[in-house]
């Protein structure tokens, strides 16, 4: 982002602006005279009282449905391009820097724990949630030199947290996980205008601050001296642009919920046809958003789509994502495409650390067997019988899934490069998650192996999208977060629909998005045990593709390595590994990230020493997240992927934090 | 790894030992062990026990219970069997209950429970048919059950009267909603649900008839009730969180202008459980008796 603003033309912009703008109005005018016809719309907007119920529904839902549609759009673009320009960072918008998950999060608690703070409307703790997270990205990402990448991963990680987080509330509160889940959907239904007007006016102060500032943001191009040298405070001016992002990613979500991909699509796709000034961006991305969020919305009220159940955040948010897979090869953003391999400050230890780890293991394997919690407290059983039928099965799935998980983190870290890495962050849990979701909604309760089957090919799908986009491109970090964070958004946003239609598969679904062992049975047990013991066995083999692939294509192919071969080899272990993995702890555990990162950080470079400390340092995370999981609010239960990611998000987020100084 | 576990054994021998010495204590019995007492997953087969005088050794979700069904006072011996849809299988093996009361939709953690305790299916909810005529044959197995329970005269007078309630009401079309804390969006109940199924029994017509879920409702947009403005408001009061909802709906200009609101036919219940049983549908049929019976 370096490069001197080019003289941009603005035409293309236009004409698309335009085009658009003219599908949502006549998409508009056609709902809208479906409700009212249009010869009584001026009668039914100047009368003081709606005569008719039909000039009620048309004043009182139709109409600030469609406000609410174009300010929505126009306000997550117009938050989008001042968080990308202040940032120099073309991917931060408000769902990759955790403001809308934020702002969610607040919400949710507030109206569990704290319903009195929202009598004020839900603006203002929209607002401070969206603001606390994303200070909290900034606090870790800020530190040194702050790649994109690495305030995108801070943010993700966050997102997945206060994803965590809400899961959480929602798990203890089911009966009112419609209510609570309808933040996450982004739902736009309106009966009154108080959110539309609300918003309006968020809409109107922040654009109209923005104005006097655009020609000082428009020198962050430069650099910060630049904008020294007009006399101005970069940091105060970057401050203030961030509130005023801030300040309209939270009141999108007070006002509707979560809409994903608007903030990072539009501004993305008016830069992509031309406009390469940021004033013509300021301008051109809330008017393109608005007009096609209203498309989007038009879009779900017609019958055929369902008649207005599906929510339009999730349309919106599977529209985006393709759009912005497809951008992501336009686009020039000047990101060094692999980040710097943290790599052997120290040396190798892992002969000393790898009994070490065992011995720890083992220490931990016997307290999760005997110790317990009973009708009379804590206390250690050696009833051999009790441990068998009620621990053995967990405790095994657990470890083989923290192993599974370990190694396909430690594969797909070795295979991109890219230390930040795994299976979590890149959506192939996600895929293999949303497989498995589509095949328990469509028929209920299913066999174990038909489970894993749907999970393998929807990680798998997920692997091939990655590698298609990714090939040319030598899956240089950006692309690969991006698809991550562009699928697990989409699965995200689907599953929670998906619980929110509720139905008696709901708790089902909860219980096994958030990653429970409780329903392993003894079969499903014996068959990640299998898996995790085939990994262990097999994946050795690819030892030398897995030392040479780090060195570098060219080295590779000097070495005489089938390219082609290795890659797909590896990533097909790497799917079946996670695949396997997602079906007991679900899909947001971050083992597969933590463990590698562990093991790197004790110091084992060489890749089978690596491999093995990863599958083990895997197995204990999942082993104590398990035993915490049933202890800690006996005799209820926290799901052990919750609780990984809950302990592990954070913890990723302060060696991010650490690795910036 | 198993594997390395031999050459640890002498460690976890001392851990073991260590821990033993301050862990292992006398195993004390539950509270009156010769009483035969059921754990109880399922919330409607909860109160149809209670209802009789049968005090289950442990409910799911305990605080969920007594926050719904604020009519049993007394749950005193009554333990937290842990989430209703994660119940604790260990704790529950160790309270040695005489049988486990599963909702139907639960039945994939069948297999599990039946070895701790023979399992009864509760399908008032989830299952489809009727949930009144199903709430009546559950309370009779319970009878079955339990033939010699406290308060079965109970249940049999509520059978009677429930029977003595069929449609005794003019066929006037309601809605049932349950309000949200957000107030774009309401719960409304259909087909499969408890309040709908009283609802017909007393010969009043839902007018909901769209699409519900497999528990019998489906969160809707507040607009969507113009589709249906002909027919009264029925708002099952769920206390607290309905009192706070219904403070939201004043600044809801669509909900002002709905005309069941303009006219004065919104109903609010008295507190009702919509996950209950055959108790709260007797009560529920109470209330639309005392409320449609004089209406023209």
């Amino acid at each position: 982002m370096t490069r001197p603003e080019l003289p941009s033309s603005v035409h293309a912009v236009r004409a698309v602006t335009i085009l658009v703008t003219a599908l949502a109005t006549i998409l508009a005018i056609q709902s809208l005279n479906a409700v009212l016809p249009m010869a009584n719309w001026l009668a039914a907007i100047t009368a003081d009282l709606p005569s008719s119920p039909n000039e009620l529904l048309f004043m009182q839902s139709a109409l600030p449905r469609l406000f609410i549609a174009w300010l929505s759009g126009a306000a997550l673009s117009l938050a989008g391009t001042v968080f990308q320009q202040t940032l120099r960072n073309p991917l931060a918008e408000p769902t990759t820097l955790g403001s809308s998950a934020g702002a969610q999060a607040a919400l949710l608690a507030s109206l569990i724990w704290a319903p009195g703070l929202l009598i004020h409307g839900y603006g203002p703790i929209a607002i401070a949630g969206a603001g606390l997270a994303t200070a909290l990205v900034f606090g870790i990402a800020r530190r040194g030199s702050t790649t994109p990448i690495s305030m995108v991963m801070a943010g993700l990680v966050v997102n997945l947290t206060l994803a965590t987080i809400c899961a959480i509330i929602v798990l203890l509160h089911p009966d009112r996980s419609e209510e609570l889940l309808q933040w996450q959907t982004g739902r736009l239904e309106q009966s009154g205008w108080g959110p539309a007007r609300g918003l309006f006016v968020c809409l109107l102060i922040c654009a109209l601050t923005i104005v006097p500032i655009r020609r000082p943001l428009s020198l962050f191009n430069l650099g910060d001296d630049a904008v020294l040298s007009l006399g101005l405070k970069p940091n105060q001016l970057r401050i203030a642009a961030l509130l005023i992002a801030l300040v309209l990613s939270g009141a999108v979500v007070a006002a509707v919920g979560i809409i994903g991909f608007i903030g990072l699509a539009v501004p993305a796709l008016v830069r992509s046809i031309g406009a390469g000034r940021l004033a013509d961006r300021l301008l051109w991305a809330p008017l393109l958003g608005g007009a096609l969020l209203v498309c989007a919305d038009q879009l779900v009220q017609w019958p055929t789509m369902g008649g207005g159940r599906l929510p339009t955040g999730i349309v919106a948010s599977l529209l985006g994502a393709p759009v912005l897979l497809l951008l992501l090869k336009r686009i020039r953003t000047g990101i060094s495409a692999a980040p710097a391999h943290s790599s052997s400050r120290r040396a190798s230890t892992g002969q000393l650390t790898l009994p070490v780890l065992v011995c720890a293991f083992v220490i931990l394997l016997c307290v999760a067997f005997v110790i317990g919690r009973g009708p009379d407290g804590w206390e250690l059983t050696t009833d051999i019988d009790l441990i068998l039928r009620w621990r053995a099965a967990r405790i095994v799935a657990a470890i083989a899934a923290g192993m599974l998980l370990g190694i396909a983190g430690m594969l797909i870290q070795k295979l991109t490069s890219n230390p930040l890495a795994s299976p979590e962050v890149m959506g192939v849990s996600s895929g293999a998650t949303f497989g498995a979701a589509i095949f328990i909604v469509a028929y209920g309760t299913v066999s174990v192996s038909a489970l894993l089957a749907a999970s393998t090919a929807g990680g798998l799908a997920v692997v091939a999208v990655i590698v298609t986009l990714g090939w040319r491109h030598r899956f240089s970090s950006e692309r690969l977060l991006l698809t991550g964070i562009a699928l697990s958004t989409v699965v995200g946003a689907l599953s929670a629909f998906l619980i929110s239609t509720g139905g008696p598969v709901r708790a089902l679904l909860l219980t096994w998005m958030s990653g429970s062992t409780y329903r392993v049975t003894t079969d499903q047990a014996t068959l990640v045990a299998a898996i995790a013991i085939a990994s262990i066995v097999l994946t050795p083999l690819l030892n030398r593709w897995l030392e040479i692939l780090p060195l570098g294509e060219p080295t590779a192919t000097a070495l005489g390595i089938d390219l082609k071969l290795a890659r797909g080899t590896i990533m097909l272990s790497c799917a079946i590994a996670a695949a396997a993995a997602t079906l007991v702890v679900g899909p947001a555990s971050f083992v597969g990230l933590l463990a590698p990162q562990l093991v790197r950080q004790i110091g084992f470079t060489r890749a089978l020493p690596q491999l093995l400390a990863c599958a083990l340092a895997g197995a204990t995370i999942m082993l104590v997240a398990d035993w915490l999981g049933r202890m800690l609010i006996f005799p209820w239960q926290i799901p052990a992927g919750v609780l990984t990611s809950l302990v592990g998000g954070p913890f990723f987020l302060f060696y991010l934090w650490k690795g910036q100084r | 790894m198993p594997e390395c576990a031999p050459a640890l054994i002498s460690r976890r021998l001392a851990v073991f030992g260590a821990a033993a010495t301050v862990l292992v204590r006398p195993r004390q019995s539950i509270a009156g062990t010769d009483q035969k007492r059921p754990a109880v997953i399922d919330w409607a087969a909860a109160e149809t026990l209670l209802t009789m005088g049968i005090k289950p050794v442990g409910i799911a979700d305990h605080h969920g219970f007594r926050e719904t069904f604020q009519s049993f006072a007394n749950l005193q011996g009554v333990t937290d069997l842990g989430s209703t849809w994660e119940p604790n299988l260990e704790y529950m093996d160790r309270l040695k209950p005489d049988a486990i009361y599963l909702p139907g939709w639960s039945a994939i953690s069948r297999p599990q429970l039946e070895s701790i305790a023979p399992v009864r299916l509760c399908s008032i909810h989830g299952s489809g048919g009727d949930p009144v005529e199903r709430a009546i044959e559950f309370s009779r197995t319970v009878l079955s059950h339990y033939p010699e329970a406290e308060q079965r005269d109970v249940m049999l007078g509520a059978q009677r009267r429930l029977a003595d309630m069929q449609r005794q009401l003019p066929p006037r079309r309601i809605v049932l909603i349950n309000l949200h804390g957000t107030n774009r969006f309401v719960n409304i109940y259909a087909a499969g649900s408890l309040p709908d199924s009283v609802a017909k029994h007393s010969g009043l017509k839902n007018a909901w008839t769209s699409d519900v879920n497999g528990f019998g409702f489906s969160s809707i947009g507040i607009e969507k009730l113009m589709t249906v403005s002909d027919s009264d408001i029925v708002i099952l009061n769920q206390g607290r969180l309905t009192a706070n909802a219904l403070t939201a709906m004043e600044d809801n200009s669509l909900w002002a202008g709905l005309p069941a609101v303009r006219e004065g036919r919104v109903h609010l219940t008295q507190p009702v459980s919509i996950f209950g049983g055959l108790a709260s549908a007797t009560a529920l049929a109470e209330w639309f008796s005392a409320t449609f019976s004089d209406a023209s």
